[in-house]
């Protein structure tokens, strides 16, 4: 029934109104309920300890990658994947332990990257004279470039180290269709030994290279 | 900017170019003791990261500051330009960097 009164149809729409503000309400709360584990899962724990605890936390974790690494080359023509795998995390490790040494605030920023390794390495191969204790020759920073572009947060649909993709009409697979693992499977290239022994070096001299 | 920062920014481009000549343009940011370089290069691959790195003084190669550098594909100096992506903290905004390279200077 329509209102006459001008008062009552003012009364009204205010009522309406205070019912839409309610369910606007409403409707936020339970969009914030769904949305915060989504940013929770997003959103790292903030930092409670010190460059140096991560530093030193990440060098040994990179380690430990690596002796599994130098473990599985010893059977290298089968495992050239997975020990690619392993050094492109020993790779993506010094990274962060280096950031978290040489640039603190953006290590707490980008600790959970894909891209640190990558970025790195670019850096380091336009840097290399300025850091001659990490004993980065060109050929070496070649092979680590390599592998940290095969990382899927790099490579996008591109290939890479984790799965199987499409080209040419089959299906490739990174241990059977990804150079750097190839090169890592060849003797005669020599990237295997180089790579473990870089990686290793510059674990052991982490400490060496900021002086 | 500090003349001396420049020169060494424009020093450090001219030798980066040597390992990268797809190098497309460098910038400096201005206000601090030591150079923070923003390279953008047609090699780069888009990560959306700005993630710097620092690498110490050498004055026995006439580098007296520490190098602080960042890399960007073109995509990602589109998306600074933009205010899609920040520079680091303290680096201020793109308007205020300072331009050190570009590839037409190829002839150094």
């Amino acid at each position: 029934m329509r209102v006459a009164d001008p008062k009552a149809r003012v009364e009204d729409t205010l009522r309406e109104l205070d019912d839409l503000h309610e369910r606007q309400g409403q409707l936020h709360e339970k969009l914030r309920k769904r949305l915060d584990p989504v940013l929770a899962s997003v959103s790292p724990p903030a930092v409670q300890l010190d460059s140096d605890a991560w530093a030193d936390a990440l060098r040994d974790a990179a380690r430990r990658d690596l002796a599994a690494a130098k473990t599985l080359a010893a059977s290298m023509d089968e495992h050239a994947g997975a020990v690619a795998m392993l050094l492109q995390m020993v790779f993506e490790k010094l990274a962060k332990a280096y950031l978290a040494r040489t640039e603190w605030n953006a290590f707490v920023k980008h600790r959970r990257s894909h891209a640190a390794a990558y970025l790195f390495t670019q850096a380091l191969k336009r840097n290399r004279e300025r850091l001659p204790k990490v004993g980065a020759s060109s050929r070496v920073l070649l092979w680590v470039e390599a592998l940290t572009r095969a990382h899927p947060a790099i490579a996008k649909s591109g290939p890479h180290l984790e799965y199987p993709w499409e080209q040419g009409g089959r299906v490739c697979s990174p241990s059977r269709d990804l150079p750097i693992v190839h090169e890592l499977s060849d003797l005669q290239s020599g990237a295997a030994p180089h790579l473990l022994k870089f990686a290793a070096y510059f674990i052991d001299n982490f400490d060496e290279v900021f002086r | 900017v500090q003349p001396a920062i420049s020169d060494q920014a424009r020093k450090l481009a001219l030798e980066h170019r040597k390992s990268d000549p797809e190098l497309f343009e460098v910038y400096v940011a201005p206000g601090a003791d030591e150079v923070r370089m923003v390279e953008v290069s047609k090699s780069a691959y888009t990560t959306r990261e700005v993630i710097p790195f620092r690498f110490g003084a050498r004055p026995e190669s006439e580098l007296p500051f520490d190098t602080v550098m960042v890399l960007l594909s073109l995509e990602e100096l589109q998306l600074l330009r933009d205010e899609k992506l920040e520079l680091p903290e303290g680096w201020g905004e793109f308007g205020g960097l300072i331009l050190v390279y570009r590839e037409d200077d190829a002839g150094g």
